[in-house]
């Protein structure tokens, strides 16, 4: 039986959320940048683009068409984060206000930001998830001054 | 690190961006060889205030035309 | 020597350090140069050429000279410059291209040949047999610091930072630009080289709205962004900066310099000025200083480099470093090229006098004095000779950021040319303090935008300045006057510059290496092209400058990378089950810029050992291949069919739900970009699978094309490449094992055939399974989403391991294609090839609507009949396996003409030989021939033959 051998391997690491879905859809033609609703949380990416993220229960994606994503990303939680931003964006901080997000490049590939709650959330294709966490780890060692080993 | 004003994201630094060359009209395939080649290859390339595609791909990834100035590279509205 | 009180040192902290193993002691705050100095070093370095004997010439980064090399734990810097590096308690520092040391330079014999050596002598000298025969000694010869090898550990980062108004300089102007401009409401920071913000009110002894200027300094300063130790080296596009900090000096660590790039709406250039020397014979002598810096010294670090100074000078400012040092207890004279010059208490005073000549062992000991042509000189003993020959406003980024200059007569200067742009201080020409302070509160005020009813900052008036007497050079034969130190240039070396042609200033710099050095030209660039005016009759306006690029002062690589360097300098993408194949023993490489398996080495197991093996396991057993990497593009909509059948060469709009077709994607030019999969899940369904190192590409142009030129099409994008995990079991036991996957599908030859594709569930977790083939096997794509990878690849192992199940890597995939003829885009294709050249014409001919690419097709070009054509070959050698990139060749009498290449080439396991690929010219009409090959000099054979070397029926794919 598939239940015997088939297992969901979630992502361990400290900073790491775990959604319960996430969804491209397309349709609509809310204005690329916002974010509508914390749980799930809708983020628009661009003209009649969105991001649909559930993060207790796996949500209602809406839209016109549709593609489960939820294994394709990895989400960091990052507090205190204005550093790692300055660090590793050009982007202007005035862009993370609750309410709006930002898709930019962030130590040299391409992510999605937002402020939920007392976190700026990442979100960065699953492949990469490693990448940026030894990114992180970097930043996080320099923001302490101390010198590698 | 030229700062590109993206119509959907707002003014973005230019590492977020990719350059998309002068737009062209594409003819329809009933023209000759050379009216063709023109197409494919043949821009203009001119010193001074020049139209250009570019596409926020570091970003929304919306494609669209702005005008740049090639010798000071000023972006006019 | 160190005056017993005074300077903004910590006598309190005294510092150990090592000079060419001799120790001496300093203080916090001190320099390199400045300890040195206090316990009076002379000779500092070596010139880059004739090896001369140098001292410190200044006291910051327009320092030519004192080019050290410095150890402090285990970080080692073969180029310091003293003058920069705050001294630091245990620092090993050591002269460079001095040998044995620089205080006694065997190489120092090298100045008495200065006459075969002057500028320029490498295109003249040194020719027979051949330049390369002398380089490597010469090079040896002229040089920095030797570089060590150890792996820089320091941490480096970068950052980015926005504000109104960005204020270069901390100097009087600076800060009250800065201070006008916060209280206007605009944002500041203000970037500024120096430990601490003052910049000359550091060594002047000023008072600003009736208090010491250092008061006035603390004030201004609290409450505002100041980036100290930060050297803004560079403007670049927009309004951006980029700013190296230093952070050597920091309580915590040795931490590497951080990067700045700062976006400032506005900025205001207050970067001050820069001294010139006085051009005369022997200028280079160690114990020859800037007047600015003597005083510099003085009053920052207590430090009295002479006790016998001549002070000389052709302009006003070098007054105040004469009289500091009288008060300080020093003997001291002036020698005015002026020939007016005033009286001064306590200091004689000479007009109309220059120095003609220095002498002295290891140092200066006496200058000779008088005018300017030399018909008189007397001796005047002297440890210590402080000159000026003016200053030179720094105007390097203003110009970098397009600004214009204008050369000032009256000022003997090149002034900034403000049109829009913000500047104040002494970058404009202005030297008084009074003057400064008010340019920098109109020029803070201008650039916030807005008014303040704040008053601009008050300093008394300084006495009428008498104007300067410019003077580049002496006229006196057969003296050598130096104009560039670092790299030996003397005034000499200009005028045969310009004699022989080069009257450019930007050739006058690269033909006698004038400005070229680490120290970019800071104390020379002036009176070089000055010289040059003069040699070739030109305006020193009309000359001009050289083009200003950056950076301002040397950045290292290290800190551009900051925090991408070793394992983060290329973002690297991992497969859902990356830990599985190391755990199996995978050789992970970098493909397209993910980690994959090139193969799976037992113990022992040489690559190409195993990639035979995993070859033939997947041939005539059973493999398993993780192709998760694949791109996954979803595309969906109502136009879908229609949009798609536009952008492929092949005809999709037909493909029934449920079948894969083989299709390539052209650019416009009619070049095969990409090639791949395209599967019908559903009427308004597709799915993509570009190539891995494609799949933004692909992305990228269906977008373009949307976008722009079928805006109305109802059809969407997205690219669900990381959201599933594909693994192919390939081989004639592949069907069984993904049956007992379990889930229920129908896996028969009737409900899929090779290139289709169903889906089924396993538990509650959805599953696709396409048969399709890049081995030539019977072969099954299997997909879940990628949080399941895990399982599903341990499972298809167990199951498998009866049937002989291993994991097969790119290499070996890559062998067994070639066995099929299978192509990979850019290996076998090139930014040339069409479709016609792959032998696939039948979709040109059958699909009738337009697409990307079609009419560049049917030109000329596009159907020649002796285009280079995909065509198989067999080397006449089983055993030899050609480079791919040997051109095959068509032998005409005495020459050769390459028909073109081998694209593909390796040892087939199935065929126990060799077998290759390649792009030759009308290669389909030439089946059978055989034909040369030429590779480093040596020809062999090859046959022609098709690209398929096994199964060409394809018997092993059906059934």
């Amino acid at each position: 039986m598939a239940e015997d051998w088939l297992r969901h391997a979630a992502i361990s690491h400290k900073a790491v959320m775990n959604p319960a879905s996430i969804h491209l859809v397309s349709g609509g033609d809310q204005a690329a940048n916002t974010v509508v609703g914390n749980d799930p949380a809708r983020l628009w990416l661009a003209p009649g683009r969105g991001l649909v993220v559930g993060f207790g229960q796996a949500a209602a994606p809406g839209g016109d068409f549709v593609s489960d994503v939820t294994d394709g990303q990895a989400v960091f939680a990052l507090t205190d984060a204005d550093d790692i931003i300055a660090m590793a964006t050009t982007l202007d901080p005035a862009l993370l206000v609750p309410g709006l997000c930002a898709q930019t490049i962030f130590a040299g590939v391409k992510v999605l930001l937002w402020r939920r709650g007392d976190a700026i959330l990442l979100h960065v294709d699953r492949p990469l998830g490693n990448y940026i966490a030894a990114w992180l780890a970097k930043a996080g060692t320099a923001l302490e001054g101390v010198a590698e080993k | 690190m030229l700062a590109l004003p993206c119509p959907h994201c707002g003014t973005r630094d230019e590492a977020e961006f990719q350059f998309g060359g002068e737009p062209a009209i594409r003819p329809p395939s009933a023209v000759t060889d050379t009216v063709w080649a023109e197409y494919v290859y043949m821009r203009s390339n001119e010193k001074g205030p020049h139209r250009e595609l570019w596409c926020h791909a570091g970003g929304c990834g919306q494609w669209f035309v702005l005008t740049r100035n090639t010798a000071t590279h000023a972006v006019l509205p | 020597m160190r005056l017993a009180s005074g300077g903004r040192i910590d006598r309190a902290k005294k510092l150990s350090f090592t000079w060419n193993g001799t120790a001496l002691t300093g203080f916090t705050g001190d320099t390199i140069a400045s300890a040195l100095l206090a316990n009076g070093v002379k000779i500092v370095a070596r010139s880059f050429k004739y090896h001369r004997p140098r001292g410190v010439f200044a006291a910051w980064v327009d320092e030519p000279n004192a080019v050290v090399d410095v150890r402090y734990g285990d970080q080692h810097d073969p180029n310091a410059r003293a003058t920069l590096v705050s001294l630091r308690d245990g620092m090993v520092v050591a002269g460079v291209n001095g040998y044995p040391s620089v205080a006694h330079d065997a190489a120092g014999a090298l100045d008495l040949l200065h006459r075969f050596l002057p500028a320029g002598f490498y295109y003249k000298t040194f020719m027979t047999p051949s330049w390369q025969s002398y380089e490597p000694q010469i090079r040896a010869m002229a040089g920095l610091g030797q570089v060590g090898d150890a792996i820089e550990t320091r941490a480096f980062e970068t950052r980015t930072a926005r504000c109104d108004v960005l204020v270069i300089g901390a100097g009087p102007a600076g800060l009250a630009a800065a201070r006008a401009a916060q209280a206007a409401g605009a944002s500041v920071i203000v970037a500024d080289d120096r430990p601490e913000p003052g910049g000359s009110l550091l060594w002047d002894t000023a008072t600003i709205d009736g208090a010491p200027a250092l008061d006035w300094v603390g004030a201004t300063t609290a409450g505002m962004r100041v980036l100290s130790r930060s050297t803004v080296f560079g403007a670049y596009d927009h309004g951006s900066f980029a700013v190296l900090e230093d952070r050597a000096a920091a309580p915590a660590g040795w931490a590497g310099p951080r990067l700045w790039v700062i976006r400032a709406a506005q900025v205001v250039f207050a970067t001050g000025a820069i001294e010139r020397p006085l051009v005369f014979p022997d200028n280079d002598r160690p114990g020859i200083m800037s007047a600015n810096a003597v005083l510099a010294y003085l009053r920052q670090h207590a430090v009295l480099p002479g006790r016998r100074v001549i002070v000389a000078t052709n302009n006003d400012s070098a007054y105040a470093t004469a009289i500091a040092l009288r008060d300080a207890g020093a003997a001291v004279e002036i020698a005015d090229a002026r020939a007016e010059a005033p009286n001064i208490e306590g200091i004689r005073v000479r007009p109309a006098s220059v120095p003609l000549g220095t002498g002295g062992r290891g140092g200066l000991a006496w200058v000779d004095l008088g005018p300017c042509d030399g018909s008189r000189r007397e001796r005047v003993p002297a440890d210590l000779l402080a000159v000026s020959g003016g200053w030179s406003p720094a105007v390097h980024l203003f110009s970098q950021a397009g600004g214009a200059l204008r050369w000032d007569e009256a000022l003997a200067a090149f002034v900034p040319v403000a049109a829009g742009q913000h500047v104040a201080g002494s970058v404009t020409g202005a030297w008084d303090l009074a003057t400064c302070l008010a340019q920098g509160h109109r020029a803070g005020l201008d650039a916030a935008g807005r008014a303040s009813d704040l008053a601009a900052p008050h300093a008394p008036a300084s006495a009428l300045a008498r104007p300067i007497l410019p003077l580049w050079g002496l006229d006196l034969p057969g003296t050598r006057q130096w104009v560039d130190y670092q790299n030996d240039v003397t005034a000499k070396d200009v005028r045969l510059a310009a004699s022989e042609g080069y009257r450019s200033v930007e050739h006058l710099k690269r033909y006698t290496t004038l400005g070229m050095a680490t120290d970019q030209g800071k104390t020379s660039n002036v009176n070089g092209l000055a010289i040059l005016a003069d040699a070739t009759g030109q305006a020193i306006q009309d000359v001009g400058t050289t083009k200003f690029r950056p950076p301002f002062t040397p950045v290292p690589l290290a800190a551009i990378a900051g925090l991408r360097a070793g394992a983060l300098f290329a973002p690297l993408r991992h497969l859902p089950v990356h830990d599985d194949h190391v755990a199996l023993g995978a050789e992970m490489r970098d493909y397209g810029g993910w980690a994959r398996p090139a193969c799976y080495r037992g113990i022992g197991e040489t690559t190409a050992a195993a990639v035979k093996r995993e070859a033939t396991n997947a041939r005539f057993r059973v493999g398993l291949f993780d192709g998760s990497s694949l791109g996954k593009i979803e595309v969906q909509g109502p136009d879908a069919a229609a949009f798609l059948n536009l952008m492929y060469y092949n005809e999709v709009a037909n493909l029934r739900p449920g079948r894969l077709r083989y299709c390539l994607l052209l650019r416009e030019t009619g070049v095969v970009y990409d090639d791949g999969v395209v599967a019908r899940l559903a009427p308004d369904h597709y799915l993509l699978s570009p190539s891995s190192s494609h799949t933004a590409g692909v992305l990228a142009m269906l977008e373009l094309w949307h976008q722009t030129e079928y805006p109305t099409m109802q059809v969407s994008f997205h690219d669900v490449t990381a959201a599933w995990a594909t693994f192919a079991v390939s081989g004639p036991k592949s069907r069984e094992i993904v049956m007992a996957l379990g889930g229920g599908a129908d896996l028969s030859e009737q409900a899929l055939p090779h290139m289709a594709m169903t889906k089924t569930m396993l538990g509650a977790v959805p599953c696709r399974i396409a048969r399709v083939s890049f081995t030539g096997e019977r072969s099954y794509e299997v997909s879940v989403p990628s949080g399941y990878a895990h399982s599903l690849w341990r499972r298809l192992l167990d199951l498998g391991e009866k049937a002989g199940i291993m994991p097969y890597g790119i290499e070996s995939l890559s062998v067994l294609r070639a066995e099929k003829g299978y192509i990979l885009i850019g290996t076998d294709t090139d930014g040339m090839t069409l479709p016609v050249d792959l032998g696939l014409e039948g979709p040109l001919r059958a699909k009738k609507i337009d697409f990307v690419g079609k009419r560049s097709l049917l030109t000329p070009d596009a159907t020649r009949p002796d285009r280079r054509q995909l065509v198989g070959l067999l080397p006449a050698d089983p055993a030899v396996v050609p480079v791919p990139g040997t051109h095959a060749v068509l032998r005409d009498g005495g020459g050769q003409r390459s028909l073109g290449w081998i694209t593909t080439a390796c040892r087939s396991p199935v065929l126990q030989r060799s077998v290759a690929l390649g792009m030759i010219e009308s290669g389909r009409a030439r089946m059978g021939e055989t034909i040369d090959l030429f590779h480093l000099g040596q020809f062999s054979r090859a046959t022609i033959v098709a690209t398929c070397f096994y199964d060409p029926a394809g018997e092993k794919l059906h059934g």
